[in-house]
Parts: C-alpha cells; sequence; structure tokens
C-alpha cells in the first residue's frame, strides 16, 4: 500500500502524461475552451469590433444584429456588448490567474512547511488555516474589499487570502503522505539538507495535486471576480468586466435580455473550460481511475 | 592498511529514549560497543529489541522531540557525534557513514532518474562537476553490478527489479567511500537468491575498500555468514555480544539459546518449530530485573529484581578472528557466586 502514495504523483515520463492528458477527452475539451478564450484575448488587446468605453446614444440597447455591426447587442449606452466581453476577459483572466497564484503560493508554501516541520508550527499554522477557512470565500472576499478598497489589485489579494487554507491542506497533506517514505529519510541519511530535500524530493511530488487544484481555483476565481464586481466592489466602472456588466442590465433585462444571457454566457463557458480541464486532469492523476473508460 | 585493533566507531552507554504522552520508552538503555575497520559487526534480535534505533542514533537520524539522547557517547574519528553541530554531522551523514535501508522499493524517489540521485549524494560531499560526478556515477553502478550502467543511468527507479534497486543504494551509499556502512535489514525485503548476491556484494565491497559494516538483521543465517562478531539485542540492551563462531557453539544467554533453536534446521526432522515462549517486554514500564525474565526457562529469584551486570566469559574454545573480540554476556547464571550473594541479600 505504501508504494500507492508515490505511485499516485508518478508521471512516468513527461511526454507519457502529455498524451494521458490528449487521451482524456474531458481535459481535451476543458483545454479547446480555455484555448479559445486566450486567443479572444490575445486579439482584443489588438482589435476591437468597437471601443468598449465608447457611448454611442443613437444605437441605445440595440438587438444583436449584422447589419449594425453589433453582433451581441449594445448596452443602455449604446457600448457594443462584444467588444466589453472580450475586453473583459482579458482583466478576468489577470484577475483570475493572479489570484490563484498568489493565493495557491502562499498557501502551498505554509502547507509544506507545515507538513515538514510538524508540532507546535504545524499546529499554529493550520489553525490559522481553519480560521481563514471558517469564513465563506465570498464573505471573506468582500470583508477585505472593504478594508483594502476598490481597486483590481486589491480585488486579486482579496480572492487570494480565501485561497490559501485550501492549498495550505492540500499541500499538508500531500507531504504528510511521503514525507514518511523511506527514501526521504535515505537522503537525510545522505547528508542533504532539509532545503534541498524540500525542493528536491518533496516539490515534485505533491505538484500534481496543486496542479489540480488550481485549475479548479481559477474557475472559482472568475465566479467570484465576477461576483464582486456585481456588487460593486471589483472592477469600476466605466472599465468593463462581466460581473459589472450583469450588474447593470439588471435594470433592462427584461427590455433587453442579450444585455445579461451574453457576458452570463461567458462566465459560464470560461468556467466550464477551467473545471473539465481540472477534472480531467484529476483523473489523470489518480491511477484508479486510470483505465476506466 | 587496515588496522583491525583500532575502533573506528565507539558507542558507550547509549540510551536514546522516547518521551510519549504514556511515559518514555527506553529503546535504546544503555548499549555500548566498538567497530574496527573493516569489521562486519552484526547486530541481531526482534522487532522492538532497539537495533534500528541504536544506528538511527549514530546518525543523529532520530527526530527530537520525541526522541531524547538521554545519556551516552558515540565516538567516531575521536569526535562525539552526539555534541557535533548539525552541519558537521551532515557532512558525515553519507559522507564518512552511510547507511542503506530496509525497503528499496521505496528507497529512491520513484520521480527522478537514478542517475540524479546518485549524483546528489556525491555533489554534496565533493565538490564535483556534474560531468564528474556522472562518470564516477556510471562506475559505481558497474561496481554493483548493474549491466549497461551507461543506459540504465536514465532510468527510473519503477524500471529497475528489488534486487537492483537494493544494488542502486547501495551504489550511492559507496559514493563517498565511507569509513561505516550500516545496513538496516537491507535484505529482508528481497528474495533468497537476491538476498545472497546483495550480501555478497557488501562483503566483498568490504573487503575491498577495508569499510566497517554494521549489519542490522534478524536472520542468524545472514550472521552466521557475513559477520565478525555478532551482539544480541533484547529490550533496548546487549544481553550477549562475541565473535561469531564462538557465539554460535558456545552461546551462553538464555535469549541466545533461545534464538538459536528457533531457527530451521535441515538436519533434524522436527514438526514443529521451538518458539520462546510469551512476547517482548514493554518498554514504558520496565521493571528493575532482567527484561528477560518473564520468559526465561532458567530464572533464578534475583533475576526479577536486579539487573545483571555484564560479565566477561573467557573463551572456553577459541577461534581466531583479526577483530580484538572478548565474549560478554549479561545474565545472573554467569556472574560470579560471590556477586550473586551480594544481590540476592539486597
Amino acid at each position: 500500500m505504501q508504494q500507492l502514495i508515490p505511485e499516485f504523483a508518478l508521471t512516468k515520463r513527461r511526454h507519457e502524461s502529455m498524451s494521458r492528458i490528449f487521451k482524456n477527452s474531458i481535459a481535451v475539451i476543458g483545454m479547446c475552451i480555455i484555448l479559445f478564450y486566450v486567443l479572444v484575448i490575445v486579439v482584443s488587446q489588438f482589435w476591437l469590433p468597437f471601443d468598449p468605453l465608447d457611448m454611442d446614444t443613437i444605437n441605445m440597447l440595440q438587438p444583436p444584429s449584422f447589419e449594425t455591426g453589433h453582433v451581441l447587442g449594445t448596452d443602455e449606452f449604446g457600448r457594443d456588448i462584444l467588444s466589453r466581453i472580450m475586453k473583459g476577459a482579458g482583466i478576468s483572466f489577470l484577475i483570475s490567474i493572479s489570484a490563484t497564484a498568489l493565493g495557491g503560493f502562499i498557501g502551498t508554501f505554509m502547507g509544506i512547511w507545515s507538513g515538514f516541520l510538524g508540532g507546535a508550527w504545524d499546529n499554529w499554522i493550520m489553525r490559522l488555516a481553519d480560521i481563514l477557512f471558517s469564513f465563506p470565500s465570498l464573505l471573506l472576499a468582500i470583508f477585505v474589499m472593504a478594508v483594502l478598497g476598490e481597486h483590481t489589485y486589491n480585488v486579486i489579494i482579496a480572492i487570494s487570502i480565501g485561497y490559501i487554507p485550501q492549498f495550505a491542506r492540500i499541500a499538508r497533506g500531500s507531504i504528510l503522505s511521503i514525507k514518511n517514505n523511506e527514501f526521504i529519510r535515505a537522503s537525510f541519511a545522505s547528508g542533504a539538507s532539509r532545503s534541498h530535500i524540500l525542493i528536491h524530493h518533496l516539490l515534485p511530488n505533491i505538484i500534481m495535486p496543486i496542479i489540480v487544484q488550481s485549475s479548479l481555483s481559477l474557475s472559482v476565481a472568475i465566479l467570484l471576480e465576477s461576483a464582486l464586481s456585481f456588487l460593486g466592489l471589483g472592477v469600476q466602472p466605466p472599465y468593463p468586466s462581466w460581473g459589472n456588466m450583469l450588474s447593470s442590465s439588471r435594470k433592462v433585462m427584461i427590455l433587453a435580455p442579450w444585455t445579461a444571457i451574453y457576458p452570463g454566457l461567458a462566465i459560464m463557458l470560461l468556467v466550464l473550460g477551467f473545471n473539465l480541464l481540472g477534472d480531467g486532469l484529476r483523473d489523470i492523476m489518480d491511477p484508479r481511475l486510470r483505465n476506466i473508460q | 592498511m587496515r588496522d583491525a585493533s583500532k575502533p573506528i566507531l565507539k558507542i558507550e552507554n547509549l540510551k536514546t529514549w522516547f518521551k510519549t504522552n504514556q511515559g518514555t520508552v527506553k529503546a535504546v538503555d544503555g548499549v555500548s560497543f566498538d567497530v574496527h575497520e573493516g569489521e562486519i559487526f552484526g547486530i541481531v534480535g526482534e522487532s522492538g529489541s532497539g537495533k534500528s534505533v541504536t544506528n538511527l542514533s549514530v546518525l543523529r537520524l532520530i527526530p527530537v522531540p520525541p526522541g531524547v539522547y538521554a545519556e551516552g557517547k558515540i565516538v567516531f574519528r575521536g569526535k562525539d557525534l552526539l555534541k557535533v553541530s548539525e552541519e558537521e554531522i551532515r557532512m558525515v551523514r553519507g559522507g564518512s557513514i552511510s547507511m542503506i535501508f530496509q525497503d528499496p522499493l521505496t528507497s529512491l524517489n520513484p520521480l527522478l532518474k537514478i542517475s540524479l540521485q546518485i549524483e546528489e549524494a556525491l555533489q554534496q560531499h565533493h565538490s564535483m562537476n556534474k560531468k564528474e560526478a556522472r562518470q564516477k556515477a556510471i562506475e559505481l553502478l558497474r561496481a554493483v553490478g548493474i549491466p549497461d550502467a551507461e543506459r540504465r543511468m536514465n532510468d527510473y527507479p519503477h524500471q529497475f527489479s528489488g534486487g537492483m534497486r537494493q544494488r542502486v543504494m547501495i551504489a550511492i551509499a559507496i559514493g563517498c567511500n565511507p569509513d561505516l556502512l550500516i545496513a538496516d535489514e537491507p535484505t529482508t525485503a528481497l528474495d533468497v537468491t537476491i538476498q545472497a548476491q546483495i550480501l555478497d556484494l557488501i562483503k566483498s565491497l568490504s573487503d575491498k575498500k577495508t569499510m566497517a559494516v554494521i549489519l542490522i538483521t534478524h536472520d542468524l543465517g545472514v550472521v552466521a555468514g557475513m559477520c565478525d562478531t555478532v551482539c544480541v539485542m533484547y529490550a533496548g540492551r546487549i544481553v550477549e555480544q562475541a565473535p561469531v563462531d564462538e557465539l554460535f557453539a558456545n552461546s551462553l544467554h538464555p535469549y541466545t539459546i533461545g534464538l538459536l533453536s528457533s531457527v530451521p534446521r535441515i538436519d533434524e526432522a522436527k514438526t514443529r518449530l521451538y518458539s520462546i515462549p510469551g512476547s517482548p517486554p514493554n518498554l514504558i514500564d520496565l521493571s528493575e530485573g532482567c527484561p528477560f525474565e518473564p520468559r526465561c526457562q532458567q530464572r533464578l529469584p534475583i533475576c526479577s529484581r536486579q539487573y545483571p551486570e555484564q560479565s566477561v566469559i573467557d573463551n572456553s574454545v577459541m577461534f581466531s578472528t583479526p577483530f580484538p573480540s572478548t565474549h560478554l554476556v549479561r545474565c545472573w547464571l554467569y556472574t560470579d557466586h560471590e556477586n550473586l550473594q551480594k544481590g540476592d541479600n539486597s
């Protein structure tokens, strides 16, 4: 049974694990969706159908139509919805990736030390994580935003704080399951220092569950960012974000449903993409689910 | 040239205890022995007798807390390893004393190529560049009998069999030309033919490099074939120590006798194997007396009251050994009468 633990993270060769990702259709669909968004973001840097901030009072609340050029219609100020979605994608992506990276890094680091050192350190770090864990992440994010003030960077911090305990727990759990392995003891016995063992032996063995968690966290970050912007705490108007687009469409939703549907679809599709990728990765990493098709 | 009379490792009255909520576990409670250059020193005893803890203590690999080095000295090359700094002990680990573990299947990191794992130890202790380390690693793999070493360098541990992995472990262990190799049940996880190969390898390396070996095992057959000196441990103490032939020919302690008679023999058709009655004692609340007393067939009244001193036995049968070794035993049966009387009265 002890063998199972290293096997869990065992990716025989890199190209083999890459080919496993391509065999897993769920992960491939997720990756395609994400690549599509990345493409849109890249394109939006150079070209947008309209200026997303440019108001056009004549063309207010236009339904989607190819003739006017407003493929997804316009909002209550006459701004092009497609352009705003494309512009918002970049901001959502940036916030989601930065928040996950920040929270993931700090959380993983805390978890690794906690699991590795054990004893009183472990207790203190994990109790701290428990305190953070006891707040719903949206509530925590709102609280942090209220303290820090409304700014895009603060959204990143607010979301990442909620991620710290999640990553800390996963990292700690993985460390605990492998740190008593013989090869860690053997490494100590051959004179390796703690930091060397941590970087060369422990980190590679826990990286897979962390990657899976990251990809699931990315999707939650998209939702959190939208929720904060919806509540007026995230990205501030007139700059577009999917959340504040939904928020401003509340008043005109019955008249012009396209103002709500398309930003909503954009959120849903990206969240779906990250979740599919995360699920697919988890299946790939879990040897018990491998070869079951 | 080796100097067989000079001890390279001298353990004096070592006590390694573990503080737990239930009480203090005296896993090693006053162990002393010397290991000489080129000697293969066997330690036998059942599970929980303190064999492994003794040897982990030598490299200070017992986590503190809960472990405590309560007393004693471990003198290696004139330095007490229990007192040197963390930095110094790291240089000893894998440098002049190295260790191989019981289970080769889990002793290698499954994610790293074995070349990396061998080079890592080399670079830790010698200022070698990558290329030199690689060259040395290939030599080491050849020395431990891995065919096609250059190609196998790039393999991952799962591509090796158990015996091969133990060879890799040995290659890592001897990489820095240690003076002492501690082998903690190196063949327990391997099948019998591979066992013989691995033991032969260790023995030949020890002869070639005049490296001392501490061999921990519970296989008396291995001891008979490999070791120069043997000590038998029970409940954290050495109960008997002798040159290997002496021990087998003239075992004195009732526990040793019990161990030897519980080995199956092919020249006697026995239907049932002998086993020592009872089970090893709980190390938390040991009585004042001899811990083996409840299981002993030849117990004396004094046994439950006082722990016997170590007595030196004049070798009744002489066996030649290059190593200075006397037959030591801790049992009231072999303590002289006067002492016994005194102990009885107290």
